[in-house]
């Protein structure tokens, strides 16, 4: 009952996704060979799971550190002193709210040292303080606290990231947007929240989306599964694709999809409007099959027009295709 | 924004991704937080003045992790020599334990797994904290600690059953005692 090192190792290999096919059979083969394995399986798994939260000491304050080697590599462009000047103005305008609020707010935003990470100029990753990695897209913003004491994790998010959770059942996983409230365990998952919507897309595990506008409005996802919400109403649907992640990975694929939804990944990966023009429906019942890696816009229309059979025209900064 | 330059978002960048992981790892070896702040804050430093041909690419991890190995050994070495500056910071310089193990019988596996980490042998503990905590790959951990992949793979499975012995031998002994409380009640 007692797992061997070569055993231990091909585990230690399997949970960290490296294990070889062969190694995988002789694991099979293993688990197969006694009850008691499954069980140890189960047990190194675990550790193997909940070892990141447990080794994870007190957070590091990467803002306040960030602040200071900042100023310590000298001369910066101009625009980071702007920003950095336009943070102390905002400052000083909510330092004299507060006043007049009363001392006690005054003392808990000192307290709790928010930070803000914004994806400027790329995507960004970043490691939150209990262990949890989020990958924000470009343009868009997270706010979170140097450290998650309290019974929750609380962080907010405008725009687009791509979550892994960190495992930890005693302390919830909540992510605002101006519109909902997704809530996890310890997953992966993406939420993008834009002007008229919120979607969330679940790569691993489970996660509950809670419209903040009617609390009892509320779904629960599982791994393959995606909701929307827009104007109060959840839709739900099956992820059959990667392409939701296209913006994080570089490549879209295309396994005889409808060309609508089709347009859709080309629209939202290169945040351009490409759509079917009026009165050409029809050639929505086209599949397309096919894989773009890394490629320019351009490109991938011209490689459209060949493939679809379709024309295009630009109207207002929109595209277009049409039945010749 | 435009005139803002790409160098400067990309040591930005590159900090906000491995800051923490990295102080992360530093405290496995250090175990003094303003010093291994200090440690990767320098080494960030060093990387803007020195190595900015590596900002936005991968060997900059590789740099990254050495250098901040080296320099908690290094820092280790001195504190070692000077005794007094190691009485004077932390008291109590022990490893994070369950703070009352006699008391609660049945222990808690937060607890359990963090006195097991404690007492992992330090180059299986390493080989641990680079995956788990830093997330580096098991090529990117034999290449910052100059071992080979197969030891890598080794040690992992050896962090994992010395972690997974000693749980179950502490839950054993709890249910025996809870079990011999319970025969105890039984005879009075």
């Amino acid at each position: 009952m007692h797992v061997n090192e070569h055993i231990a190792a091909i585990i230690g290999k399997k949970l960290e996704g490296q294990a070889t096919t062969e190694e995988l059979e002789q694991l099979q083969h293993w688990l197969g060979s006694g009850a008691g394995n499954v069980l140890e399986y189960d047990q190194l798994a675990r550790i193997w799971a909940e070892s990141p939260r447990v080794l994870n000491h007190t957070a590091f304050d990467t803002g306040a550190a960030w602040t200071k080697v900042d100023a310590a590599i000298g001369s910066r462009p101009r625009t980071a002193v702007v920003r950095s000047l336009l943070a102390y103005r905002r400052i000083a305008v909510a330092a004299a709210i507060i006043l007049l609020a009363g001392a006690g707010w005054l003392l808990y935003n000192n307290t709790t040292r928010w930070q803000t990470m914004e994806a400027l100029a790329a995507n960004q990753s970043l490691r939150l303080p209990d262990g949890s990695e989020v990958e924000l897209r470009k343009g868009s913003k997270i706010e979170y606290p140097a450290g998650f004491t309290g019974a929750e994790r609380r962080i907010r998010l405008t725009g687009e990231a791509f979550f892994r959770v960190q495992h930890n059942e005693r302390q919830p996983f909540r992510i605002n947007t101006s519109r909902s409230q997704v809530e996890v365990l310890g997953t992966s998952f993406l939420v993008r929240s834009e002007a008229t919507l919120d979607e969330v897309v679940v790569a691993t595990g489970s996660v509950s989306v809670i419209d903040k506008a009617q609390s009892s409005n509320r779904v629960v996802l599982v791994a393959g599964q995606k909701a929307v919400l827009e104007q109060d109403r959840f839709s739900q649907d099956r992820v059959t694709d990667a392409n939701y992640l296209a913006w994080k990975t570089g490549f879209l694929e295309f396994k005889a999809t409808p060309l609508n939804k089709a347009l859709d990944d080309l629209s939202h990966y290169y945040n351009i409007s490409i759509s079917l023009a009026k009165g050409h429906e029809a050639a929505s019942k086209t599949t397309l099959t096919v894989r773009f890696e890394n490629e320019s816009f351009e490109s991938v229309l011209e490689e459209l027009k060949q493939v679809t059979g379709l024309g295009v025209k630009k109207e207002n900064g929109k595209i277009f295709l049409y039945q010749k | 924004m435009h005139e803002q330059s790409s160098l400067y978002q990309l040591f930005q960048q590159a900090f906000y991704q491995h800051y923490q992981p990295l102080c992360q790892y530093a405290f496995t070896l250090v175990k003094e937080e303003e010093a291994c702040e200090d440690i990767v804050q320098e080494i960030f430093l060093r990387v803007w003045e020195k190595k900015q041909d590596l900002v936005g690419t991968e060997a900059l991890r590789y740099y990254l992790y050495t250098a901040t190995r080296n320099n908690c050994l290094t820092w280790l070495d001195k504190s070692r020599k000077s005794p007094l500056t190691r009485l004077s910071g932390h008291e109590t310089a022990e490893a994070p334990g369950p703070a009352s193990r006699e008391e609660a019988p049945v222990a808690d596996f937060d607890a359990l797994l963090a006195e097991a980490l404690e007492l992992l042998p330090p180059k299986c503990r390493e080989v641990f904290v680079l995956s788990r905590v830093s997330k580096l790959t098991y090529q990117q951990i034999a290449e910052t600690l100059e071992i080979s992949i197969k030891t890598v793979e080794n040690q992992m499975g050896k962090a994992l059953r010395i972690l997974r012995g000693f749980i179950r031998d502490k839950q054993a002994q709890a249910i025996s005692t809870i079990g011999f409380i319970a025969f105890l009640l039984l005879l009075t």
